[in-house]
């Protein structure tokens, strides 16, 4: 039975390693203030399409999209990719970033929906 | 099993889906930059055009208002007021001089000369400005992003959809051209399937293509070489017990004429005598069994009385049956099948010696012979030991007999009955099973015919 | 029409990779496709209703229900992942073992249909929203038809790639890319749940946007093949190679305990 064993302690060191996880996850919540900033969507469009957030420090983004239809929030740069269902919102937590020019866009709206996040 | 119609096909169309949309793809971007190309120029010379003739200063204060009157009618071109160039025009000093009803009061966009995409009024625009030092105006037009995209899509993908729409097309085609490439593939095999067992001739296909040609060769190449291994296997059977008949008959000559010269012959002697009948029963059993076998068999079929062929047949087999006091029944009717006499004989008397001589003194044995619906069948079953169900395949081979309880009667055999059975069963088309029989309690051997068809044949039937 | 070429080609690209490479391997393991059947039923029904649903489970978890449920799906896909490494390597030592069908079920079905509950969702909301109901039917529909082909095209030509490997080649060739489709996998997991702040975010350890832009071509075969990401985090890193060693090491596992059944004692393979 030395197979069962061997799955049986792999198990328990995923299952502890995962709560490790969860306890560090919570505690990053709980430590910063985090800054909010929000944009909208309309007409598949993003307003404002380019804002200024500060550097090196987390930040939450908050997206409102004011059309019926969904839009999905996409950034190769900012590793980030959020569908937003018709007519709700959506938060993306964002940072820390390097001060930069990160280009984002709605991938259902490719031409239209695009903006930018410069980082300051 | 993998498939070399459905691997050509799927590579095939995924080669033609791959190239093709790939070149509509690009084709189609190419077409859009092509068209935001014009689109722009189209913007530069609106824009040239209303630097020139624009109203020099801000007479009244408010900007003047530019009216859609080039336009016919709302309703005659839907599209047109959305696709309708919105402008501005600016003096150096940034006021805003003049404006289309379309365009925002504030500036669509910085004063910086150049093309830019601007988001106002809820949409994305084109915004061009340019700048005209000698009037001292700064001009700007801009175009919907969305309604010049519709405009220049709704063209070019006339030229996309058609590629899309035919791959399903193509993939129908492709799917039948390759089948039908592949079909000498199907028809080689079907013509080395279909024939007969015996027929070891070439294969002869027409229009064989050059790929298949090798295979088609050397398939013919195997055929011919196992006729003649087959051949000579056969004729060396045959002939050695048909040159083996002669020297047995001789023998057989001078053993009587030796018992009849010594006034006492010895027991080895009558020993000897015994085992050359064995012999000479064996060579015609070999001789039997190479004329009946199935696949070089080509005699005509004649309805015959089964029923009555057995009746001669055991007429002359009943005097070993009497000698070991042996009770045996005949039961049933006349039933005709079609088949060869002198076969079928063959196949009762082994028959019926095999149940005689494996059976003890004073058991019984019962042939029953009956017609049902198209079916006739032969019932042979005997009171003695049977054949254990894990041998009864063994059996119908050629030489294999079995030993142990059988042999401790004594009994001497060829090995060869059983397997002549078969062949006369295969021969005619017929079904043989061997089971237990549950009256008498030994070896029950049933074959199944198929009963003549039509009535007319009853005529010449032959025994 | 590029938008849909896009949006569809992404999500089929990777879904193809995945259900390619399973059958690839279910034919190594002397299977037929009957999987499959289940497996399209399953991830079809769970892509509508995730599409459908997709607003609850957006509000649920506090806004964060997306990525809860997809990081949940990503890391499940790629447990199922490395129990098919685990099987494929028993499968490589003793030719002989015949999976059961009912694990290869769960394994090959439960990948290939949460797999295409996540892409699939996608496809269906911007087919339905901007297709049917914005009445642009041509457009989004030849973008998508061209996406989907070149999708499926693709992976026809890496399932018969796969399956001219001889049978134990084939296995191990199956194993690796399914090792890298995990992993990635998992870095797309911790890019949820930081996204969604449950995991920590950092910033860039590298940045290779200039040399495969992930926008591109090149950039989005790889991210589908090997979950490449021009600038991931620390977190990010970890998990990707935490999946890769972890698999590795179960691979390891069934190589080593692993005992043909009747060389031995049989016992312990069980």
């Amino acid at each position: 039975m030395k197979f069962a064993n061997v799955l049986k302690t792999l198990r328990h060191s995923l299952v502890r390693a995962s709560c490790l996880l969860l306890l560090f996850a919570l505690a990053s919540t709980a430590s910063a203030q985090t800054p909010v900033f929000e944009i909208e969507i309309r007409e598949h469009l993003f307003f404002p399409a380019e804002f200024e957030i500060p550097a090196n420090q987390k930040v939450k983004l908050i997206i409102y999209n004011r059309d019926p239809t969904p839009e999905e929030f996409e950034s190769y740069e900012l590793n980030r990719e959020k569908v937003i269902v018709g007519n709700s919102q959506g938060v993306v937590f964002i940072g820390p970033l390097k001060p930069g020019e990160y280009p984002f866009f709605g991938e259902f709206n490719l031409k239209t929906a695009l903006g930018k996040i410069i980082v300051k | 099993m993998a498939s070399i119609r459905l691997f050509l096909t799927l590579t095939l169309i995924a080669i033609i889906v791959l190239v093709s949309f790939l070149s509509s793809l690009r084709g189609y971007r190419e077409s859009m930059s092509e068209a935001e190309t014009l689109f722009d120029m189209q913007l530069q010379e609106h824009a040239k055009l209303l630097s020139l003739i624009s109203p020099s200063t801000n007479t009244s204060g408010a900007a003047k208002l530019l009216e859609e009157l080039v336009l016919p009618k709302q309703g005659d071109l839907e599209l047109s007021a959305e696709s309708l160039i919105a402008y501005q025009v600016f003096d150096d000093q940034g006021v805003l001089v003049m404006r289309s009803v379309m365009a925002p009061s504030v500036a669509m966009s910085p004063l910086e000369v150049g093309y830019s995409d601007r988001n106002f009024s809820g949409y994305r625009w084109r915004v061009l400005v340019i700048h005209n030092p000698d009037e001292q105006r700064w001009v700007m037009a801009a175009q919907r992003l969305d309604v010049r995209y519709e405009l220049a899509e709704s063209v070019i993908l006339e030229a996309v959809i058609p590629t899309v729409l035919s791959i399903p097309l193509a993939a129908v085609l492709i799917w039948f051209i390759v089948g039908y490439g592949l079909r000498p593939i199907g028809q080689l095999a079907q013509a080395v399937r279909s024939r007969e067992v015996s027929d070891l001739s070439a294969v002869r296909l027409d229009n064989v293509p050059g790929e298949l040609t090798p295979l088609t060769l050397s398939t013919n190449d195997l055929l011919r070489r196992l006729q003649s291994s087959f051949n000579r296997e056969k004729r060396f059977a045959a002939d050695a017990a048909h040159e083996l008949r002669t020297p047995i008959s001789i023998l057989k000559v001078q053993i009587h004429n030796l018992l009849e010269e010594m006034a006492a012959p010895s027991a080895t002697l009558q020993e000897l005598q015994l085992s050359i009948d064995a012999m000479g029963h064996l060579v015609e059993q070999i001789l039997v069994l190479n004329r009946t076998a199935p696949d070089q068999y080509m005699v005509q079929f004649l309805p015959i009385d089964l029923y009555k062929l057995a009746q001669e047949v055991i007429s002359s087999e009943y005097e070993a049956i009497l000698e070991r006091e042996q009770h045996f029944d005949l039961e049933g009717s006349s039933a005709i099948i079609r088949g060869d006499a002198t076969a079928l004989r063959s196949l009762v008397s082994n028959l019926i010696a095999n149940a005689s001589k494996y059976s003890p003194n004073h058991a019984r044995i019962r042939m029953r012979i009956a017609q049902r619906g198209t079916r006739v069948s032969m019932l042979v079953e005997d009171s003695g030991p049977g054949i254990p169900a894990g041998y009864r395949e063994r059996v119908f081979d050629r030489f294999y007999r079995l030993d142990g309880d059988r042999h401790a009667s004594g009994v001497s055999g060829s090995g060869l009955g059983l397997a002549i059975v078969k062949h006369i069963v295969e021969m005619h088309s017929a079904d043989i099973e061997l089971s237990s029989s549950k009256e008498l309690g030994g070896l029950c051997v049933s074959i199944q015919f198929d009963a003549a068809e039509t009535k007319q044949e009853h005529k010449g039937i032959l025994t | 029409m590029t938008d849909a070429v896009v949006i569809v080609l992404r999500e089929v690209l990777e879904a193809m990779l995945l259900i390619c490479m399973l059958m690839a391997s279910s034919t190594a393991m002397g299977y037929r496709f009957r999987w499959m059947a289940l497996a399209l039923l399953l991830g079809v029904c769970g892509a509508t209703a995730y599409a459908l649903r997709l607003e609850q489970i957006s509000m649920a978890f506090e806004g964060f229900g997306q990525e809860i449920v997809n990081s949940t799906l990503l890391i499940a896909i790629a447990v199922l992942l490395a129990a098919h490494n685990f099987l494929a390597v028993k499968q490589l030592k003793d030719s002989k073992y015949r999976i059961p069908y009912g694990l290869l079920l769960l394994v090959f079905a439960g990948t290939v249909s949460m797999a295409m509950t996540r892409e699939g969702a996608e496809i269906y909301l911007y087919g339905y929203s901007y297709g049917v109901l914005a009445d642009n039917m041509s457009s989004v529909f030849s973008g998508g038809a061209i996406g989907m082909g070149i999708g499926l095209s693709i992976g026809t030509f890496f399932y018969y790639a796969l399956k001219s490997l001889p049978r134990n080649k084939r296995l191990i060739t199956c194993c690796v890319v399914s090792l890298v489709l995990a992993a990635g996998m998992m870095g797309q997991a911790a890019l949820y749940l930081s996204q969604a702040d449950l995991l920590p975010s950092q910033g860039a350890l590298w940045d290779t946007s200039n040399v495969f832009s992930e926008s591109s071509l090149v950039g989005e075969l790889l991210h589908a093949a090997i979950g490449y990401e021009a600038s991931p985090s620390l977190t990010q890193v970890l998990l990707y190679l935490g999946s890769i060693l972890t698999s590795l090491l179960a691979m390891f596992a069934a190589w080593f305990l692993y005992r043909k059944p009747g060389s031995g004692d049989a016992g312990d393979a069980r």
